[in-house]
């Protein structure tokens, strides 16, 4: 869910996106994504995953609205209720950051 | 003596049953075939017994009687499908098979509802706890489901139909459940 979302979204696993860090930002518009899960099942079974997710879009200032609008396009295209951040600057990084969560339930 | 601690769950088991046929060991009803629905949240197996007690005023003599005993089983059912519906619903009909064709899937299709289509026939069921340290228990009782089934289609779980089995009396003397607990001790192995 999470890699269909963001590809269809524009972007690329490892080059634009990825989970917890990225050690070189790339210089576009790039995600950090963050997965809880929470596995439960039957009584003797582990069979389904609730996950708990939390991107991190990351974009210098002009591309900040354009990003975002790929990513709620994405989200909304797959049926998910999300709740987006309101984006802030993060001086330090020279980079606006707007959060997104949500959560999917799935089954092995 | 009363060290046993239950903790856990099990895995419940149906089989057809016809009144007044022969009951066999637990483990027999035991097998794969007869596997009914993963259970999720454990299982309840409630045991009433309501008595009238009748005392002189002044309560120096008192008489108690037994007038109603019922044993009650209940679980949530995680995994379902269309074949096991006439096991838990009177007027559920078998299963039809329907062949894949013109691009359309192969489905299962089951009927339901309609008075006049009650049928629905006895169920033996044995609930197995497995219990490595202190010895498995089987619990065999005969009825059908007595309560509602409701399908919910959420977005965010999964959907967990209850089922409500009244035992009914299963032998000659009225009993309603036969409660078996493994023996562990080297006793039962001579």
């Amino acid at each position: 869910m999470i890699d269909e979302i963001l590809t269809q979204a524009g972007f690329v696993r490892e080059v634009t996106y990825t989970q917890a860090v990225f050690l070189y930002p790339p210089p576009q518009p790039f995600v950090v994504y963050f997965d809880d899960i929470d596995v439960d099942g039957s009584d003797f079974t582990d069979d389904i995953s609730e996950h708990t997710v939390r991107f991190e879009l990351y974009a210098p200032d002009r591309a900040a609205p354009e990003a975002e609008q790929r990513i709620g396009a994405a989200l909304r295209a797959h049926g998910v209720r999300y709740t987006v951040r309101s984006r802030v600057w993060i001086e330090a990084e020279r980079y606006f950051l707007t959060v997104y969560e949500f959560d999917f339930t799935e089954k092995e | 003596m009363g060290k046993r601690i239950i903790l856990g769950s099990g895995h419940l088991y149906r089989t057809d049953f016809t009144p007044g046929a022969a009951l066999d060991d637990p483990e027999t009803y035991c097998v794969d075939a007869n596997r009914f629905s993963h259970i999720k949240g454990g299982a309840t197996l409630e045991l009433t017994q309501e008595k009238q007690q009748e005392e002189d005023d002044m309560g120096l003599v008192r008489k108690t009687k037994l007038n109603v005993d019922a044993a009650k089983f209940t679980c949530g059912m995680m995994t379902i499908e269309g074949a096991m519906l006439q096991k838990v619903l009177a007027t559920a009909s078998a299963a039809e098979s329907i062949a894949a064709a013109s691009g359309k899937k192969a489905k299962n299709k089951v009927k339901i509802g309609g008075i006049t289509n009650e049928e629905e026939a006895t169920s033996l069921w044995v609930f197995h706890h497995p219990d490595k340290k202190d010895g498995d228990i089987w619990i065999m009782f005969v009825g059908t489901n007595d309560g509602n089934l409701s399908f919910e289609f959420k977005k965010d779980g999964v959907t967990l139909p209850s089922l409500e089995i009244n035992a009914d009396p299963m032998d000659s003397e009225g009993r309603k459940v036969y409660f078996y607990e493994e023996v562990k001790s080297a006793a039962a192995s001579s």
